[in-house]
């Protein structure tokens, strides 16, 4: 149901607000995202521990591994990870921290855009890639307490 | 004609207010807090971010600059220093991916209902021209071709296509390889500034021109 969702709203940046407060508040729990087998970014960054939860399966990561939509990251009280998208945007997660890829669309021949992750919990670092530079509403970080709306940018996000 | 809601319009806060509470209600969302620090980018541009909770929008564009979202009140903005924010961020901060290429953004106005474009736009374009000719050369160049709401969104969407491909034959006859070239549309969809449908707009009848280059040494 989310997947239908997300393919009917996805075009339109605006409906990309009101689907980021609907993931932020009401449905979707930390650990789960719709699944898709498209490879859209690769850990380019590791230190120490750090696993993929994808579906029922936890992946160890190391560099290189390929990331999905709807994949988890999570790090240990020392792990650390960066991982590099495939329209340049760039993630980077600090020790004990969980984040979801809730959308990533780069289809720019189709003028296709989604990119929206949620923190739940520790800190990250973020550099917009094309995505947030070709289709600014396109772009939104989530946390449990705000939706980031992104003109282009560098950031970073703490949630505790 | 689609209406498009200003930011966050009445339906959209109405929608927001009934996920605050159905997330409250039903979700039992633990209160936790969230700090959102606005940085330089590595060539020390910086962008804005429009942060979003129940406490309002708070838009941030200066460097260091960070909004606290606590789980009820109002967010605060507050300048924070570059040794705080070290610390904090350590982690995440020591493994930022490092970036490969330069992405650089540029904006010029058409004329209304036309795919030509503004006396200072086309000077800015030959400047732009000029400059890739000079510089590191592009490896990708994606034109974004952009309306206003004057008249039905269909036309604006067509308009959006047709400025896009105008400045991709522009590109072509100056002699940048077709592989490299990407056009979208993104008709009256995504403005620069909110109107009502049906009122023109010379700032967001546009092209965008995101040229993808290798770093400068």
């Amino acid at each position: 149901m989310v997947k239908t969702m997300l393919t009917l709203m996805i075009r339109s940046g605006k409906t990309l607000v009101l689907l980021g407060a609907f993931f932020t508040f009401c449905i979707v729990p930390c650990e789960i995202g719709s699944a898709s087998d498209a490879m859209i970014g690769e850990v380019s960054d590791l230190r120490g521990a750090v696993f993929i939860y994808r579906g029922n399966e936890r992946i160890p990561v190391e560099i290189g591994t390929w990331l999905q939509k709807g994949d988890t990251l999570k790090t240990g009280p020392d792990g650390s990870v960066g991982v590099y998208f495939n329209d340049e945007t760039t993630l980077s997660l600090g020790p004990e921290s969980r984040m979801t890829i809730l959308a990533y669309l780069f289809e720019p021949k189709r003028s296709n855009f989604a990119f929206m992750v949620k923190l739940c919990k520790g800190s990250a670092a973020y550099v917009s890639g094309l995505i947030a530079k070709l289709s600014p509403d396109s772009a939104r970080f989530v946390t449990p307490s705000s939706t980031i709306g992104i003109r282009g940018t560098r950031m970073a996000i703490q949630v505790e | 004609m689609k209406r498009t809601l200003s930011y966050f319009g009445t339906a959209e806060k109405k929608f927001l207010f009934a996920c605050l509470l159905a997330g409250t209600i039903l979700a039992g969302c633990a209160p936790s807090r969230s700090l959102i620090v606005l940085l330089p980018e590595a060539d020390g541009k910086v962008g804005k971010i429009d942060v979003q909770s129940r406490g309002g929008t708070v838009r941030v564009d200066q460097p260091y600059h960070a909004v606290d979202v606590g789980s009820t009140e109002i967010p605060a903005h507050k300048q924070m220093t570059q040794v705080e924010i070290a610390s904090r961020f350590e982690g995440a901060l020591a493994v930022e991916p490092t970036q490969r290429y330069q992405l650089n953004v540029s904006i010029l106005y058409c004329l209304r209902g036309d795919t030509a474009l503004t006396p200072q736009s086309q000077k800015d374009l030959t400047a732009l021209v000029a400059k890739l000719k000079k510089g590191p050369r592009p490896i990708d160049i994606y034109l974004v071709g952009h309306a206003d709401r004057l008249g039905p969104e269909s036309y604006n969407l067509a308009l959006s296509q047709r400025r896009a491909s105008a400045m991709r034959t522009v590109f072509l006859s100056c002699g940048f390889a077709p592989d490299i070239i990407t056009i979208s549309a993104m008709g009256e969809s995504s403005p620069l500034v909110e109107t009502e449908d049906d009122i023109e707009a010379p700032m967001n009848r546009r092209v965008e021109i995101v040229v993808k280059s290798r770093k400068a040494e």
